[in-house]
């Protein structure tokens, strides 16, 4: 990534912080209004994990059907790991907001429900790949997981919850502040993801090729 | 609110700043190896 982009990342994240403190509304109609605020950190969370969560399942897809380069699996790896931190940050932003609507950090709502269970399929993965030596093996198995996951994560983490009757809101209806805020923090959050996988790739890549010079040696 | 907002910024510069460093680290091991787009740019 461009120097210039990372430096415009760093100052348009700071921009939205600031927004969501000085520019968004309390969200008249919640128990604390005020803190009705941190969805603006909680939904473009659940938005860059989804994001990451396909790109994790497109690289395992790649890896199967273009070749078997190990780059791709390490792609899909960082991925994987980006998706499970964004997952939780996620559920730990949704916790604090149950805490102070619903008076309990976890009340096994559907959503709740459904993103737990999408964690341990990500914990799953990282304990699948621990499990087999095989680098050839070990990148073919979890590619063919991560697809299972990459396709199980917009159907629990969406589908299936808008189907059961939950503490969430289903006709929540956020004035454009909401709406400006959400989006630019996606955005955000989405750019922050593109440089973390960035870097993450660039180390794996560095492994790899460090990897390989011991293994040359005589 | 203003205190929790202070708090919020500090955290995106705290973590702003290690991300930024990681990277020119990363960049620094590239090249020194020749690997990637840095390393290219050495070559």
């Amino acid at each position: 990534m461009a120097q210039l982009a990372k430096i415009l990342l760093g100052i348009g994240t700071a921009i939205v912080v600031a927004l969501s403190f000085l520019y968004l509304p309390a969200a008249e109609g919640f128990p604390s209004p005020e803190l009705a605020r941190i969805v603006a950190l909680h939904l473009p969370n659940a938005m860059a994990g989804l994001v990451a969560a396909v790109a994790a399942g497109c690289y395992g897809w790649r890896y199967l059907a273009g070749g078997r380069n190990p780059l791709d699996d390490a792609r899909s790896l960082v991925a994987a790991v980006l998706a499970t931190i964004f997952l939780a940050l996620t559920t730990v932003t949704g916790m604090v907001f149950a805490q102070v609507q619903w008076g309990q950090f976890w009340n096994w709502d559907p959503k709740q429900t459904c993103i737990f269970i999408l964690l341990l399929i990500f914990a799953a993965y990282f304990v699948l790949r621990a499990g087999i030596e095989d680098e050839e093996k070990r990148a073919t198995v979890s590619a063919v997981y991560i697809l299972f996951a990459a396709v199980m994560t917009p159907v629990l983490g969406y589908m299936v919850p808008k189907y059961l009757p939950s503490l969430h809101p289903t006709n929540t209806s956020f004035d454009a502040a909401y709406h400006t805020v959400i989006w630019s923090a996606s955005a955000c959050l989405i750019g922050l993801y593109a440089w973390l996988f960035n870097l993450g790739v660039r180390y794996e890549r560095l492994r790899l090729h460090l990897d390989a010079i011991v293994r040359d040696e005589p | 609110m203003l205190p929790l907002l202070i708090v919020a910024l500090l955290i995106w510069a705290g973590v702003f700043a290690f991300t930024f460093r990681v990277d020119q680290r990363l960049s620094q091991l590239e090249n020194r190896f020749g690997v990637g787009e840095s390393g290219k740019d050495r070559e």
